[in-house]
């Protein structure tokens, strides 16, 4: 979810380079440092360090005193918290700051947040049985086993697929009995299906959508509980329009894949393959991932593909605010680069991140390795500037300026720099 | 021709054929026949001139006093080719003899057709019928339990994540008693590698990870592990017919890695799971190649000894032999490789004969150990062959790069009592390479 402008207003936009964290000398007290974080507005950076057999967090200021028997997937609050997961005599738990969460469980791990930063919802273990802490409280329903998570941008509906009925070894009849199901917030639907996968949460409104395999082993779509009639060889995950209240999914006929909606191919294209679907807030559009010849991979927006093609692969495409345009990586005969609109840039890199455009849809940014480092390229132009790490960019309000957050020889560096400087 | 084997059971094959209507099965004769099955299959047929020349290639045959039942061609007569002439009027003794036949007496090991003067891909045949059994519900329960585990885990042993993450922070600590910079860095995005195993690994061999962990550290590698589903790479649907599984697991295998941005896979020691990621996931998705590149483990160690990156302090002692897996041996090629590997680091390496290419396979490899208990008894009986192979090197210890190998070749040594160790690769490694003191802290 796109950060909302007034936040974004509040930063420091001023044009220059502050250290922020010096990771040598966080090491003197902290030990090896394993991992850091970024807070969103560049202002701060959490480590863990370890040393022997003890992890204690850290922030740009120094180390924090308490001591975890474990410490990980540390990460900033869009208020800037921080937040990870510990484990404390013998027992896992989520830590803010330094405060634990009371509960404990005996693991917990893939915690995720919801968009507004209200919510955590973590997966736990207890006693064998499998189930979620929202904000440190355990769901009262457990479950055999639960695999992913979702959760709405306002962190009001946490969904995740579980399995219901324990089996025995190699109880196959059992298995394609039927199992698994969707629970949301807690409360598992009545049906089983032999699988339930690829579960989402519309970002706005909370209805829940996921992948599910028939027990006659047909596949097919499963909206709020209510599965679609249509029945298909295969289906890739659901997503949820953020603007609209529609649900799309790939679905496979015949041998050949195509973008369905409530049961009904939505597109007239057959490929050899569509997945990574993705939809702009900003317009009713789709744009998905396709193989339109075997092993040429482009992106097709409402069922046109682009006509270019690329032999390895094509990543999730990213919409333009208005969603007007598109951009995506690519990857061709070993190398990666960025194709906007259809064109792609001239430069091929060692790694390219998912493309940004700037809020005007003008520019498009992106963070590329090249042979020196790592660093941004702006309409295909590359930063003379390299880092060692970047955490994603970001554009201010008015599309001028860049905020970058990056890792330079064990320095966490904050720069904000203006598209004239990028563009060298 | 009757088939003359030992009578098993097997609960999976009764399952399907239970549920077995007309109308289905005519329907799944149609969709195999005339839809999926690519236009090699009736060439195939077609160009079989019945000269038998593939029998003695295969395992299955010399270990059965050169039955020709057990013949490559023989496999086919029985099961293909007798599915194209009878269609949807097979019987359920025929079903059960196909399945029986295509699942658990045939490694789809591609020897045979080094043999067939046509290149007739035999085991591409069988595999079909495998997707036909598969279709039907006509699966052997413990293979067919596997891919269930895959469905539902993304690995093929039920792995939970909870254990998964669990195991590798144990395994972190186990390697930094040796070397106290060791780390499995979880979810290190940006990093070189994505190093992907199999579920074995974290459910019964979990120090082969920390024998990995100490290897990165010593040779200086940025590598990386997912602390999400999607490290197994393992795919035992390939094996029973269930593509669209075998795609979904490739899928996750692959996205993991492009979610961690690294540069490329690298795999430990197992050779289905290759040829699953590289190639029959990949196609199955719309690939032409894998979208990243994907190294076996015996391509990395070969890598990391030639490039100086890890030196070999000492050498092993002992007669040691190999068993060669077929998916990267005969699939890949990397039996040269495999062969500087076992001379830089042995002292005293037996080759087996034949060998390379032409190597026989372990009789689990192809989902047949999978098939469960139920067929170790078959299985063990169809691998004479092997044993009397590792027997002639007069080793006392068997080195198998792959798991299904591995356990296959274990039941072999227990079986006709060979008195051998059965070890991967990086076991011996782990005891040759050289630790500099500046990393043992
Ligand atoms: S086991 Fe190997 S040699 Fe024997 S029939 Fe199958 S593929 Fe051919
Ligand atoms: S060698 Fe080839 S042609 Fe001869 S029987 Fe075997 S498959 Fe048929």
């Amino acid at each position: 979810m796109a950060i909302d402008t007034a936040v974004l207003t509040s930063w420091d936009w001023h044009p220059a380079e502050r250290t922020i964290a010096d990771l040598t000398s966080l090491a003197e007290t902290l030990g090896t440092i394993v991992e850091t974080a970024w807070s969103e507005d560049g202002e701060h950076v959490a480590v863990v360090g370890r040393q022997d057999d003890e992890y204690r967090l850290g922030r740009e200021t120094g180390a924090l005193d308490t001591v975890f028997e474990k410490l990980r997937q540390v990460r900033f609050t869009p208020d800037n918290r921080v937040f990870g997961l510990a484990k404390l005599d013998d027992a896992w738990t989520v830590v803010f700051d330094q405060e634990p969460w009371e509960e404990r469980f005996d693991f917990a791990w893939n915690p995720v947040l919801s968009a507004d930063g209200s919510t955590v919802a973590v997966q736990i273990t207890r006693d064998n049985q499998c189930s979620v802490a929202v904000n440190g409280t355990p769901w009262e329903e457990s479950f055999t086993a639960l695999r992913e998570l979702a959760i709405s941008a306002d962190g009001k509906t946490v969904a995740a697929t579980v399995q219901t009925t324990a089996l025995k070894e190699a109880d196959v009849p059992g298995f394609f009995a039927g199992t698994w199901t969707i629970a949301v917030n807690g409360t598992p639907w009545e049906a089983r299906f032999i699988n339930t996968w690829g579960v989402c949460v519309h970002p706005a409104n909370g209805s829940v959508a996921a992948e599910v395999r028939h027990l006659d082993q047909t596949y097919g779509i499963a909206e709020n509980a209510k599965a679609w009639e249509q029945r298909f060889g295969c289906v890739w995950e659901p997503l949820f329009h953020p603007a609209y209240d529609r649900v799309l999914a790939p679905v496979r006929l015949g041998g050949m894949w195509t973008l369905a909606e409530n049961g009904q191919p939505l597109w007239k294209g057959r490929y050899h393959q569509l997945w990574r679907v993705a939809a702009p807030a900003g317009n009713n559009r789709f744009a998905a991932v396709v193989a339109h010849d075997f092993g040429r991979w482009t992106v097709a927006v409402d069922d046109a593909p682009w006509p270019i093609g690329f032999s390895d692969l094509v990543l999730t495409p990213c919409f333009s605010p208005s969603g007007e345009r598109v951009a995506a990586v690519f990857r061709d005969a070993g190398t990666w680069g960025i194709v906007v609109d259809g064109k792609p840039w001239d430069h091929r890199f060692a790694m390219a991140w998912d493309p940004l455009f700037s809020p005007g849809g003008r520019e498009v940014l992106a963070r590329v390795e090249v042979e020196d480092g790592v660093t941004l390229a702006l309409d295909g132009t590359l930063w003379s500037a390299r880092f060692d790490t970047l955490a994603p960019p970001c554009f201010d309000p008015a599309g001028e300026r860049v905020l970058v957050r990056g890792m330079r020889r064990g320095h966490c560096i904050r720069q904000v720099v203006d598209l004239k400087t990028l563009r060298g | 021709m009757t088939i003359h084997r030992n009578p098993v059971d097997d609960p999976g094959f009764e399952r399907g054929l239970q549920k077995l209507t007309p109308e289905r099965l005519s329907a799944v004769v149609h969709q195999v026949l005339d839809t999926e099955a690519a236009a090699r299959l009736k060439i195939y047929l077609a160009t079989c001139v019945h000269c038998g020349l593939c029998s003695e290639a295969c395992h299955w045959y010399l270990s059965n006093r050169k039955d020709p039942e057990y013949s490559p061609v023989g496999k086919v007569k029985e099961t293909m080719a007798k599915l194209v002439e009878l269609r949807d009027t097979v019987t359920h003794d025929d079903l059960r003899a196909m399945a029986r036949i295509a699942f658990t007496e045939c490694n789809v090991c591609r020897r045979c057709s080094m043999y067939c003067p046509f290149g007739i891909d035999i085991a591409y045949l069988l595999l079909t019928i495998r997707r036909f059994c598969h279709l039907l519900g006509i699966v052997p329960l413990y293979l067919q339990d596997t891919v269930n585990s895959h469905s539902a885990a993304y690995n093929q042993m039920w792995v939970g994540q909870n254990d998964w993450i669990d195991t590798l922070l144990w395994q972190e600590e186990e390697a930094q008693s040796e070397v106290p910079s060791a780390a499995i860095p979880l979810e290190r995005e940006g990093a070189d590698i994505m190093y992907s195993v199999i579920a074995p690994e974290p459910k019964i061999l979990a120090q082969l990870i920390g024998n990995m962990a100490q290897i990165m550290a010593v040779a200086g590698m940025s590598w990386t592990m997912p602390a999400t589903d999607g490290w197994d790479n393992s795919n035992m649907a390939m094996f029973s017919g269930d593509f669209e599984i075998m795609g979904r697991v490739e899928r996750l295998h692959w996205d993991t890695a492009l979610r961690l941005k690294v540069k490329r896979v690298v795999m430990g020691e197992c050779g289905h799971a290759f040829r699953g990621s590289a190639y029959d996931g990949p196609k199955w998705l719309g690939w032409l190649h894998p979208p990243i590149p994907m190294v076996h483990a015996v391509d990395f160690y070969h890598e990391l000894i030639t490039s100086g990156r890890i030196r070999i302090a000492k050498k092993i002692k002992g007669p040691i032999t190999l068993q060669e897996p077929c998916n990267i041996v005969r699939g890949l090629g990397l039996g040269e490789k495999l062969r500087f590997l076992m001379n830089a680091v042995c002292e005293d390496f037996r080759d087996v004969e034949p060998n390379r290419e032409h190597n026989y396979c372990c009789a689990a490899g192809g989902g047949v150990i999978n098939c469960g208990p139920i067929w170790k008894a078959e299985r063990v009986r169809g691998n004479k062959e092997k044993a009397k192979q590792l027997a002639a090197t007069g080793a006392t210890t068997v080195i198998t790069p792959c798991h299904n190998c591995h356990s296959g070749i274990e039941d072999i040594v227990g079986h006709y009592k060979l008195g051998m160790h059965v070890k991967f690769f990086s076991d011996l490694l782990l005891e040759a390479m050289e630790i500099p003191d500046e990393l043992r802290g």
